[in-house]
């Protein structure tokens, strides 16, 4: 059976899921996870979401696959995953939304 | 996310948020071939249920303030299968005897903390314990 999986993962803030930055990383092969904007839910449920996504995040690296998250200083959920990342020890590659 | 489909929702004036993989997060990606028993546990419901409160709660002012929303998910996956699941109650794994390709090596966190105290049930109250091989 073929593995459809891609092995590449990008990380993005909600809001730039249809840019054309994103599109780019899609056009290269890369699988897209979204950090939604979490302004709904309480302290304790955001830092669940949040988690989830660094579970899966931490999942793709033990796995060998590259992780890219798009670092956008203004949304304040991004910064709170990246630095949940750092907490963990994960080796994403980190680039900035402007590069 | 499959992009001719996000280019689609976002022309037609949709927002997008992607759901959890519940799998990966559980199992992680070198998962294999796993079917809806296999997933059909109670730490895995709990799991389930966590994350269908989250998303719910994200939702739940777009839908109040009357959006129109639509749920995307996979035609046929075990635990998100909008259409079908893969089932089987006698599925044990891959379809061949993996025995060959199994190596052992030894865990590291085993040796990593002596055995103290005259008792097995001392020792665990003090969290100072070793496995022993069955």
């Amino acid at each position: 059976m073929k593995d459809l999986r891609q092995r590449k993962m990008v990380v993005v803030s909600g809001d730039r899921l249809g840019s054309d930055l994103v599109k780019g990383y899609v056009d290269e092969g890369f699988g897209v996870a979204q950090i939604p904007d979490l302004k709904e839910l309480s302290g304790n449920s955001a830092d669940y979401y949040l988690s989830l996504i660094a579970d899966q995040v931490q999942e793709f690296i033990k796995d060998g696959q590259q992780v890219v998250v798009l670092k956008d200083k203004e949304d304040r959920w991004c910064r709170r995953f990246l630095s949940k990342l750092r907490r963990r020890g994960l080796a994403a590659e980190v680039k900035s939304v402007s590069e | 996310m499959i992009a001719p489909l996000i280019e689609m929702l976002h022309g037609a004036g949709y927002e997008l948020l992607q759901l959890p993989c519940p799998e990966t997060a559980f199992t992680g990606v070198s998962r294999w071939w796993f079917v809806y028993e296999q997933y059909d546990s109670v730490n895995y419901r709990r799991h389930c249920a966590r994350i269908a409160r989250a998303v719910s709660k994200l939702v739940k002012p777009y839908s109040e303030n009357g959006y129109d929303i639509v749920l995307l998910g996979l035609g046929i996956s075990p635990s998100c299968g909008v259409r079908m699941r893969q089932t089987n109650k006698q599925w044990r794994g891959r379809p061949f005897d993996v025995s060959d390709g199994l190596r052992s090596k030894p865990v590291a966190a085993c040796g990593s903390r002596s055995w103290r105290g005259p008792s097995r049930e001392k020792a665990l109250d003090t969290g100072s314990w070793t496995c022993l091989p069955c």
